[in-house]
């Protein structure tokens, strides 16, 4: 670095603890800067030494519990022309990098805004946006206030009225909101902390509200964030910034506690002030789709299309103004069976962004309920995902049930197989009852990876001969008999060990006629209708409801009791029987009086009504109370069951 | 060198509109100038296919320097301004190219032709075209408009008309989301007002316009009578400010204030037609029927339509016709030759005084309301509605306030009424016919008191006098009950009086517009008060032992009613005989009431009540027969005659039927016993009572289903008695007959496409849900999670 005259760009960080993340994030920066200038609040590992080791001053402060102090402590050691500042959580892309330096000496901007992109979510298509301002002039009359979710514009404008705030048009990612991330529960507690002694202070601060009605909602806390989003609304000002960000995530907040009347209209207002903000429309659309308005859905998602070009005021999810959209789109005429439009929206969906394996799979699905047989439905995929890789491949022909395919298509593939490979050719094979294959696959696989015993003691059980070579038989079988029951704490309710409980349902999946052959001579015969019903409960989970059906079948042919009446009956509510789930459910509350079966009643009866409720409006769709009711009851299932909609396809 | 148009224009996120707009001028303009304020749709895109220049500008909530930015770029001679959401009707768009050839004018107004959907349309004209002039730019930041400029530079003279119509789409609710363009303008236009630079009567007419669509009225009234204040009544836009201003004041119900302001606009506008059907709204809405038919006539007859007048020609979304032929049955079929005069006494009474003006408007020629306090809107109702107010000293007699009525009135009759009553429409002509040529002196009519709102086939009658000529000489005397019959009958004789048959309907029981307990307090004190000053006089007790019945405490009405029994001596008037009874029967002393109601049967034998409490005691006590025998007769009679008693509904028709079917039950004859329930249900206000047993025997005895081909093959198979028994069949825990019977409901619902029905079936929806929920409770009380959602059903108490 050349110190002869005044550095452009000092980069300046606060950290804490930030081992797992500081090498990413100074990598990503390092080369675009001028000095690196970290403050370190108490890190108790080896962060400091880390940014030291990529070029950064370190320097050591006290945590006061206050962002923006901390913040102004580390600016004052900078020397350029520029302040840059970044969380250790965040990366800059390489474009953002490159163009850094350019964007400084050229702009006659005072600050500059980034793009914040938000990974909210392990799989990568889950994103965020959102804007805020990351570089400024080196002033020292500007400084950062609040001590939570700090900002530096208040000060810059204070200074000069019409100093120019300029969107930059780049992106800086950061992964902090990433619900798997480790320390996300634990660093939303401390800012619930900080924002709420900062509310102590200040009890009408509209942002505070605001910015601790996000964290209540991110830890759940859902009755609480809408109290304080409410406040915000109350005390905000019709110009701030963040107004949009307020109705998006107010509404978000309604949706989830299922109260979709608010919702609206609250979604409705925030339009009213925001016309282009595709999120509302979207969130709108959302509510549609759960209280079977498909009409209005379909309108409200089409709406999300139009505005391509987003707005960069807004916080936005990646994708609501195209391939989440799309995908909606295909949710809703997948319900409408109309597997045409579903298919081409779902493709839409793929080939605008969305590069998420859950989407290919719906869209393998799709092609295959379309054409009506496979060949053409694969043809379709070869044609329009050219670019998947092999293993994707498989893994797709394999869940779409394409065993045969799936297996012929590893042969092709280079040896060593992945792992990962490896367990689907095995469960093709059992599918396929192919058990020389089977073998084969087992014998090329160490006994000791994870998945391989039980996938061995379900070949055993399925063919005797399968595994003779692999693993001694009667071992296998004392196994599979010891593991049965719970060991260490046992539980009338949950008797069951969960490794078994993972074997029988695979075991059940594969063959459900065998599997009852050889639950009926290895369990207790008493113990037999609650392994079904806590097979069928996981069948439920997983959306086989179909499955689920059989094994609640099997429970209350075993025992009449009305647990299982009415979990047999709502799995009839799901399958498309409601009058018979119906009275099913009725049964169990006759036998016996257990609130949780009142509460499958009230669930399935609502269902009947919603469903009743959703014809009259595809008659007529101008009674308006139809559809106030239709949101009603679509919220008090939700509030039943803690789901929004049961999904009768 | 032929002169060239440049079409100027602001956009943002426009795509559904920009491309047919931009299409229709084509062929007329030489150059378009697009300026985007921050679309993130396609519509730069869509311009600039279309051979527009694209600006884009940083939008600043300022109209006016956005589309000043815009004509500075035009480059033409003419400048033709356009909203992304016209389009320039293609049969007048030619005479554009004829305008800018003229020498003699600077602009032009067009005519822009607001497509309000539904055929609704409303036509202003507007300044659009107008030469490319620096000193022409815009004001305002909304509503903006550039003829300011125009006049202040080039003066009126050089303004000419043309021929040319813009359809704009703006306001069309089937293509747009009105309501969302109307809160931000409304936002915007009110951070202008707080500058005040821009305070003009268009300016403040628009504001005002803004609130109409958002159905602010009186934010919009406000608007427009400051605007009216520096608005030259010659001034474009000076009779639409008018007209919308009398439309707020009709919305807000100040029908007095709109005619008053009509009779000096009136003046000012003499052939604008509109106004008239203003007027012809307020007469409607207080009932005065005739005003409005020659209202309504004197607009037919103005059919010349002045330039100056925003062409809407509708009223309230109904044309003169629509008007004309809706008022028609209220009118007076034949001339009345007498004065009346209405006296009301209301207190608290803003739900219903509405409804009982306006059912007099018609007849009366001078209203009297009478009050000593109210708290509420009705005294501002009333006046609007053109009562005359009296505002008395508190007293704690109603024969005070009936008298102070009786010396005020003016002409030939009184008509009383309370404040939750109304005249029967369809009896106006028979008062009329009756009046006319009377000889009496007073009249009872016949007072019809409803039980609940749902259900107009349960109501009890009695014969009031209400109808008294304006004569010296009479008075109430009783601080309570209606007793002027008795003055009337002791100065004139028994023959002064006779009876119409003219009905007031009487809604107080079920809308409370005071707490109950209080008005039963007050007239039990009244009462008390009169019993003490005449206490010979057996009419208080029975009031008071009346009273008490209603309340429910029947045993202290028992009481009062044997009291006045005493006072009366021999002559023991039906109506406390029937009171008795009936106290009886709610206290089960039904061997007391087979005594009293053979000794009243005898001397009252066409009073079907009593007949049918008898009946009714003798079958809670066993005597199928003898009651089989009161009941058939109770049919026999039908109604008792409401000039002689006070009669309920029922007693002469389905209420018998319904006990009889309950006897052959009893006897195990279900045949006849449905074919009385059927009778029953048959008749008017009966359903409701003999459905849900006539349910039960259908799920206990017959196959459920065939409960609906019975209601079927009786016709009785309405959506409403459906839903009667689905409701009565969930609570026999029979859930899935019950949501069956609700599906057919539904589904003739939707075939049948009556859908004033629905409020019945969602109303056994949520009675359905709610009877499992009772029933989980009962079984889990405390349960937390049946508690969470107890709000579910808090919340539907309203349907």
């Amino acid at each position: 670095m050349k110190w002869l005259k005044q550095p452009l760009i000092s980069l300046c960080m606060i950290v804490k603890n930030e081992e797992s993340n500081i090498l990413r994030c100074l990598d990503s920066v390092k080369d675009y800067v001028d000095e690196i200038l970290v403050l370190d609040t108490g890190s108790g590992d080896r962060t400091p030494v880390l940014a030291q080791e990529q070029g950064a001053c370190v320097f050591f402060g006290r945590w006061e519990n206050n962002f923006a102090k901390a913040r102004n402590e580390i600016k004052q050691q900078a020397r350029g022309e520029w302040i840059f500042y970044l969380d250790a959580d965040e990366e800059l892309p390489p474009e953002t990098g490159r163009s850094l330096r350019q964007l400084a000496q050229q702009t006659k901007a005072e600050a500059l805004q980034f793009s914040i992109v938000n990974y909210t979510s392990s799989s990568d298509t889950q994103k965020c946006r959102g804007l805020n301002i990351r570089m400024f002039k080196n002033n020292p009359n500007y400084y950062f206030e609040g001590a939570l979710h700090e900002q530096i514009a208040p000060s810059i404008l204070r200074v000069n009225p019409s100093a120019a705030i300029v969107c930059s048009g780049l992106e800086i990612l950061h992964y902090g909101y990433s619900f798997d991330h480790p320390r996300r529960i634990q660093k939303n507690q401390r800012n619930i902390t900080i924002l709420e002694s900062m509310l102590a202070e200040n009890p009408k601060d509209d942002f505070t509200h605001y910015n601790l009605g996000v964290s209540l909602y991110v830890g759940g806390q859902l009755e609480n964030a809408k109290r304080h989003f409410q406040l915000a609304k109350q005390y905000a000002n019709k110009k701030s910034h963040y107004l949009p960000a307020l109705y998006r995530n107010f509404t978000a907040c309604l949706v989830d506690l299922g109260e979709y009347e608010e919702a609206l209209k609250l979604a409705q207002e925030g339009l009213s002030h925001f016309p282009d903000y595709p999120d509302l429309y979207y969130l709108q659309g959302q509510i549609y789709s759960i209280t079977n308005l498909f009409e209005l859905a379909l309108e409200r998602f089409k709406q999300c299309l139009k505005y391509n070009k987003l707005n960069p005021n807004y916080i936005s999810m990646d994708g609501v103004q195209s391939f989440l959209a799309y995908e909606q789109l295909a949710d809703i005429y997948m319900h409408q069976q109309k597997w045409e439009d579903a298919l081409q929206h779902q493709l839409k969906a793929v080939q605008n962004g969305t590069a998420s394996y859950t989407s290919f799979l719906r869209l393998g699905l799709l092609a295959k309920q379309h054409f009506n047989n496979s060949s053409d439905a694969i043809d379709f995929l070869d044609c329009h995902l050219p670019k998947l890789r092999p293993e994707e491949r498989i893994k797709l022909l394999f869940d779409m049930g394409e065993h045969h395919l799936a297996l012929q298509k590893t042969e092709m593939l280079p040896q060593p197989l992945p792992y990962e490979i490896y367990i689907i050719a095995l469960k093709s094979a059992i599918y396929l009852k192919n058990w020389q294959r089977a073998k084969m696959f087992l014998s090329q696989t160490s006994p000791l990876d994870k998945e391989i015993p039980t996938l061995a003691a379900i070949c055993h059980v399925l063919d005797k001969d399968a595994v003779k070579d692999h693993c001694e038989t009667d071992q296998l079988d004392q196994l599979l008999a010891k593991s049965i029951y719970q060991k260490d704490i046992p539980s009338e309710e949950h008797p069951f060990a969960p490794l078994f409980l993972d074997f029988a349902f695979q075991l059940i999946g594969f063959d459900d006629f065998e599997a009852v052959n050889y639950f009926e001579t290895v369990i207790n015969p008493l113990d037999l209708p609650l392994l079904y019903s806590q097979l069928g409960q996981r069948a439920f989970l997983r959306k086989n409801y179909n499955l689920a059906e059989r094994l609640f079948a099997l429970s209350l042919a075993c025992q009449k009791k009305g647990i299982h009446y009415r979990w047999f009956g709502l799995m009839n509510v799901y399958t498309g029987d409601k009058l018979e789930g119906i009275r099913l459910i009725r049964h169990s509350c006759n036998l016996e009086n257990d609130s949780q079966n009142y509460i499958f009643l009230l669930t399935a009866v609502s269902d009947f009504f919603q469903h009743c409720l959703r014809h009259l409006v595809v008659n007529c769709p101008h009674i308006p109370k139809v559809h106030q009711h239709l949101l009603g009851l679509a919220g008090f299932k939700k509030k039943l069951i803690g789901k929004e909609e049961i999904d009768c396809q | 060198m032929s002169v060239k148009i440049s079409l100027c224009m602001i956009a943002k996120n426009e795509s559904d509109f920009i491309g047919n707009c931009l299409k229709s001028t084509l062929s007329y303009v030489n150059q378009i100038i697009v300026v985007d304020t921050g679309s993130s749709d396609q519509t730069p895109e869509i311009a600039r296919k279309l051979g527009a220049e694209v600006y884009t500008y940083t939008w600043n909530n300022d109209f006016s320097a956005a589309r000043n930015h815009s004509l500075e770029k035009a480059t033409g001679d003419w400048i033709l301004f356009m909203d992304c959401d016209e389009e320039i009707d293609p049969d007048l768009g030619h005479h554009l190219l004829e305008a800018v050839q003229s020498k003699d004018c600077d602009a032009y107004y067009l005519n822009v032709k607001n497509l309000l959907g539904m055929d609704h349309e409303i036509t202003f004209q507007s300044i659009r075209l107008f030469r490319n002039l620096p000193q022409f730019r815009f004001k305002g930041k909304i509503h903006e408009q550039v003829s300011d400029a125009i006049f202040t530079h080039s003066g009126p003279g050089r303004i000419g008309r043309l021929n040319v119509t813009l359809l704009h789409h703006g306001y069309n609710p089937e293509r747009v989301n009105i309501s969302s363009k109307i809160i931000r303008n409304v936002g915007l236009l009110e951070e202008d007002l707080q500058d005040r630079s821009c305070l003009d009567g268009f300016y403040l007419y628009n504001v005002g316009i803004e609130y109409i669509r958002q159905g602010q009225y009186q934010k919009a009234l406000e608007n427009f009578i400051e605007a009216l204040k520096v608005t030259n009544p010659n001034s474009g836009y000076a009779p639409p400010l008018v007209n919308k201003l009398l439309v707020c004041l009709i919305e807000l119900g100040r029908y007095r204030d709109a005619l008053d302001q009509l009779a000096y606009f009136q003046s000012l506008y003499p052939d604008y037609h509109d106004l008239f059907l203003l007027q012809a709204a307020c007469h409607i809405q207080c009932g005065r029927f005739s005003l409005a038919a020659d209202s309504i006539e004197k607009a037919v007859k103005t059919p010349h339509r002045n330039p100056r007048y925003p062409v809407e020609g509708k009223i309230f979304n109904q044309s003169p016709e629509q008007l004309q032929k809706q008022i028609e049955p209220y009118l007076l079929q034949k001339a009345k030759n007498f004065q009346l005069s209405v006296c009301i006494l209301a207190k608290n009474q803003e739900k219903h005084i509405a409804r009982c003006l306006r059912s007099v408007g018609e007849i009366a020629d001078k209203i009297l309301l009478i009050v000593t306090e109210c708290s509420d809107n009705t005294l501002n109702i009333a006046y609007q509605m053109g009562a005359n107010l009296y505002r008395l000293n508190r007293s704690d007699s109603f024969a005070q306030l009936r008298n102070f009525a009786l010396k005020n009135a003016c002409g030939d009759w009184i008509l009383f009424l309370n404040g939750d009553e109304e005249i029967n429409s369809a009896d106006i002509a028979a008062l009329v016919e009756g009046l006319n040529n009377s000889t009496f002196i007073g009249y009872k009519i016949r007072q019809r008191t409803f039980y609940a709102a749902a259900n107009e086939g349960n109501y009890r009658d009695q014969a009031v006098c209400r109808l008294i000529r304006n004569e010296q000489g009479l008075c109430y005397k009783s601080r309570l009950i209606e007793d002027i019959d008795l003055s009337i009958a002791e100065k004139h004789g028994d023959t002064a009086l006779s009876y119409l048959p003219v009905t007031v309907f009487h809604y107080g029981f079920h809308l409370k517009s005071e707490p109950e307990e209080q008005v039963f307090r007050r007239n039990i004190y009244l009462l008390s008060k009169d019993s003490r000053d005449q206490d010979k006089n057996p009419l208080p007790r029975q009031e008071m032992g009346l009273q008490l019945y209603n309340r429910g405490k029947y045993k202290a009405a028992l009481v009062q009613f044997q009291a006045a029994h005493k006072l009366y001596g021999t002559n023991i008037p039906a109506d406390l005989f029937c009171g008795m009874i009936k106290c009886l029967v709610k206290l089960k002393k039904y061997d007391e009431v087979v005594l009293l109601s053979k000794t009243a049967v005898d001397l009252y034998p066409d009073y079907t009540d009593l007949l049918y409490y008898q009946g009714f005691s003798c079958l809670n006590l066993g005597l199928l027969h003898a009651a089989k025998e009161c009941f058939e007769k109770c049919l026999q009679l039908g109604s008792a005659p409401w000039e002689k008693y006070a009669a309920c509904s029922g007693v002469g028709s389905f209420l018998p039927h319904c006990r009889l079917a309950e006897l052959y039950l009893q006897q195990g004859n279900i045949d006849e016993s449905l074919l009385h329930y059927c009778s029953a249900a048959q008749i008017t206000g009966g359903a409701d009572m003999a459905i849900p047993p006539m349910t039960d025997i259908f799920l206990s005895k017959f196959h459920p289903g065939r409960l609906l081909e019975y209601l079927q093959d009786h016709k009785l198979d309405t959506i409403r008695n459906i839903c009667t028994a689905a409701m009565a069949a969930n609570k026999k825990n029979c859930l899935l007959e019950s949501l069956a019977l609700w599906e057919r409901a539904m589904e003739k619902l939707i075939t049948t496409r009556n859908y004033e029905q629905y409020h019945n079936i969602a109303a056994a929806m949520f009675q359905i849900l709610s009877d499992i929920y009772t029933e989980a409770n009962q079984h889990n009380s405390g349960d937390t999670q049946l508690q969470s959602i107890r709000e579910f059903f808090s919340q539907q108490d309203n349907i």
